[in-house]
């Protein structure tokens, strides 16, 4: 028997989250945006560009994730969905890279630089999403 | 025999609740779409990463025309609406109609005060003398924050969708997933705007 012969209702179980746990995700977002527009005043500006781009890239990650994770339902939902998502990104985002820095993005920039943008967005989403790779509602039994 | 193999296939093609994948066909479907949309916004981005600095010495670049504290205040509201959207869910989730009435309206009204300001920030470059075919930071500058744009429109116009059902009564917490599916496309395209914000708006030019 394959797994088809078995198909089972769609899930409908969610975890239900209380309003109060979006508002403190919503506002932890707006902090982390704060962060990021404080960023564009000329004091903060005395950082390298390579040092601004790595705290920006940090910050954006991170506000994607908490979107992904909790307003888009991807930490209580099947995790086929986180799947689905991240996978796509973890191919398509090196991809771009390579395509950029062979273009000419960024000519003047140190070579193992450009590996660690390329690279270490992709391994830190690998790292969360094996980390939670089964999700919470990984029990698709027929019911 | 073969019948009978086949017989659990053909309750999956009638049943429109049994699926294989445990999951909604419907869920899956709009993630499979986001999945193939950041393909197309990553292919906009890398291009006018490679375009943005392609500009003469004398050509409008992009540290003449960004109003950046315009722009925060564009990306709070769209922050903002993620929060209105996630609500009028829970709302509808809870069967309270009224509530998700008036978060869906908010929703949309955010989504339209963004679209708004866009649009007025396209007007401000184009008077500035950045128009779509100026140089390349503009071809696709505009390419990338107008798809951006048209996404948003549409959402608004699925979000007006979902509150003209739950005005008419066929929107109840029943059919909760519907609008949490046009919650995921919104959502969406807050995520797509806080990568845009940073890489076009914020990084050093």
């Amino acid at each position: 028997m394959t797994a088809t012969a078995h198909p089972v209702e769609a899930e409908d179980h969610h975890e239900h989250v209380s309003d109060w746990v979006y508002i403190k995700i919503a506002l932890i977002l707006a902090f982390l945006t704060a962060i990021e527009v404080f960023t564009y005043f000329e004091s903060v500006h005395k950082m390298s560009d390579e040092l601004l781009i790595i705290v920006l890239s940090t910050l954006m990650v991170v506000k994607f994730f908490f979107v992904a994770a909790y307003f888009m339902h991807l930490k209580y939902d099947n995790a086929i969905f986180t799947k689905m998502i991240v996978a796509g990104m973890l191919i398509a985002y090196p991809v771009y890279c390579v395509f950029a820095f062979a273009m000419g993005w960024l000519p003047g920039w140190n070579v193992f630089v450009k590996i660690g943008l390329m690279a270490i967005p992709p391994i830190v989403a690998g790292a969360w999403l094996m980390f939670d790779w089964n999700g919470p509602k990984e029990d698709t039994e027929a019911h | 025999m073969a019948d009978t193999a086949l017989a659990p296939d053909a309750q999956v093609e009638h049943d429109p609740h049994a699926t294989s994948l445990g999951v909604s066909h419907e869920k899956l479907g709009m993630w499979v779409f986001l999945g193939s949309d950041c393909l197309l916004f990553g292919g906009l981005i890398s291009v006018y990463l490679l375009n943005k600095g392609r500009i003469g010495p004398d050509d409008i670049g992009p540290e003449d025309v960004f109003d950046i504290p315009f722009t925060s205040v564009s990306s709070f509201v769209l922050l903002l609406s993620s929060l209105t959207v996630v609500l009028s869910i829970t709302a509808l989730q809870r069967g309270d109609i009224r509530r998700t009435k008036i978060w869906l309206l908010t929703t949309a009204f955010l989504g339209a005060v963004f679209v708004g300001g866009q649009v007025y920030e396209f007007t401000a470059f184009y008077r500035e003398g950045l128009g779509y075919t100026t140089n390349l930071f503009g071809s696709s500058f505009f390419t990338l924050t107008g798809f951006h744009g048209v996404h948003v429109s549409f959402g608004i116009i699925l979000l007006m969708s979902m509150y003209i059902r739950a005005a008419r009564g066929k929107l109840g917490p029943a059919q909760s997933e519907k609008l949490e599916i046009v919650g995921l496309y919104w959502h969406f395209v807050d995520v797509v705007w806080i990568v845009i914000f940073t890489i076009v708006y914020l990084f050093p030019q």
